[in-house]
């Protein structure tokens, strides 16, 4: 453990490791998701980080209203662990925090495709939207008033989305939809996410180059699955959805996988190189329905994901580990707080809304 | 070892620290008893000099350090107190026991200087 590790983390990571053991215990998720009412399981969450919620469906009475103050207290939290650090640190923090920067530039897109290439209403949605800086300055009204996609690109002058999205037509667009628009804007925050890496201290980069290789390969076989297997994609448009890093690109399974027949494709070999339990479970379970099977892969993942977290935690405490693995929670409580209000809201049934909180 | 081999050794032991002990009189005590020499003084005044030192380094070292570690220890204290005010007396008990460092110093420079 170095010296600059030592100043560069006593503050922030003691503050995040405290934040970590304040978040919601499972005893409370238990209780938010057997509430009978949507008021009923607000209020289970005071004394807790989520008590604005209350005074806030108080107000609105709007459910969409509390997803926004959800997605903004997000990005809060990254600017905020920011605001603490500085160097390369900080500079990986801002890749972060791009993510959900280019989450609401997709949420403007296609707002903007609704509206523009639809012809649908979009006035209600746009209140929805976090307006404010995220990390680039961009005007989100700019886009979502723009009458062709050419001046969306135009309005994204000056942030690193312009030059990859300059490379669609408005034609495109508007026969092929958002996908591969989106895909792109995914590649762009993952590669940012890398080049950052870079920037780190030996001990730093090496955690974070891990995360990054592994969260490669999981995103990657998520896309191989559903996109290639569900979705029976053509090999050379899969190709181009896969994101830089990770062993299963590199590997001759998938090579052979993207040369087969799209409609006699199976992932299970491409899975069982790179997660062998998954690939048993899978050929275990009699699951047919494709979304149950994307469900068993993702949580699958997730669990993967989950344990190197909580191996960061549990590792040295002067790294970024403590800091992505703090990223990683919250955005994961954040999820199953939105996903029980929601399942709440429209009547599901307790054990229903733990199936989608994994 | 029995019991009159364990007696034997400590004799002996016991024996060869009296030796060392008046052979280390013998030694370096005719500089503190012949004060009145040039030589003796020069020397006294040496082992003073780098007592002085000892002393100073013992407490500069050890308060310097105390100020790194709290520096640090602080800081973090400062963090998690930030989001949990109840483990202040926690926090409290890491900064005194990078505190004893300065605290250490300063007796073993107490100690050094009461020798001279």
């Amino acid at each position: 453990m170095s010296i600059g590790a030592l100043s560069r983390y006593a503050f922030i990571n003691a503050k995040l490791k405290s934040r970590i053991t304040s978040m919601l215990t499972a005893r409370q998720i238990d209780t938010l998701s057997r509430s009978k009412t949507l008021t009923e399981a607000l209020y289970s969450l005071r004394g807790t980080h989520y008590e604005p919620l209350i005074e806030l469906y108080h107000q609105s009475g709007d459910i969409e209203r509390l997803e926004a103050w959800l997605f903004a207290r997000n990005i809060i939290l990254h600017q905020e662990v920011n605001s603490h650090l500085k160097g390369g640190g900080g500079a990986v923090v801002a890749a972060l925090t791009r993510k959900l920067e280019v989450e609401n530039l997709k949420s403007v897109i296609r707002l903007w495709f609704s509206n523009r290439i639809k012809r649908q209403n979009i006035d209600y949605r746009y209140g929805y939207l976090y307006q404010g800086k995220i990390t680039s300055e961009i005007e989100w009204a700019r886009i979502v008033n723009s009458t062709h996609f050419s001046e969306i690109v135009e309005a994204l002058e000056g942030t690193p989305y312009r030059e990859p999205l300059s490379h669609f037509s408005n034609e495109q667009v508007e026969q092929e939809g958002l996908f591969d628009v989106e895909i792109t804007l995914d590649k762009i925050w993952f590669n940012l996410l890398r080049e950052e890496a870079k920037s780190l201290s030996k001990e730093d980069r090496s955690i974070l180059e891990q995360v990054l290789e592994r969260d490669a390969d999981l995103k990657n076989i998520i896309n191989l699955f559903r996109f290639g297997w569900l979705y029976t994609l053509d090999g050379e448009h899969l190709k181009t959805l896969m994101l830089e890093g990770g062993v299963i690109t590199k590997s001759e399974e998938f090579q052979e996988y993207l040369e087969q027949p799209a409609q006699s494709r199976s992932p299970m070999k491409l899975i069982a190189f790179r997660f062998p339990e998954l690939a048993k479970e899978l050929a275990a379970s009699r699951e047919s329905s494709s979304e149950n099977l994307t469900l068993m892969v993702e949580s699958y993942l997730f669990k993967v994901r989950r344990e190197e977290y909580r191996k960061m935690l549990r590792g040295n405490p002067f790294t970024i580990g403590t800091i992505l693995a703090y990223f990683f929670l919250e955005e994961r409580q954040n999820s199953i707080v939105r996903t029980i209000i929601n399942g709440v809201n429209y009547g599901w049934e307790a054990e229903a809304i733990e199936e989608y909180t994994l | 070892m029995t019991t009159q081999t364990f007696k034997k050794r400590l004799g002996l032991s016991l024996v060869v620290t009296l030796l060392l002990l008046v052979a280390s009189g013998v030694l370096f005590a005719p500089p503190l008893f012949a004060a009145e020499s040039d030589v003796a003084l020069e020397m006294n005044s040496k082992n003073i000099m780098w007592a002085v030192i000892s002393a100073a380094l013992a407490f500069s070292v050890g308060a310097v350090s105390a100020g790194f570690a709290i520096s640090h220890v602080g800081a973090a204290a400062m963090g998690a107190m930030s989001e949990k005010p109840e483990i202040g007396g926690q926090a409290l008990i890491f900064i005194a026991l990078a505190e004893g460092l300065v605290v250490f110093g300063f007796i073993t420079a107490l100690m050094i200087l009461g020798k001279v």
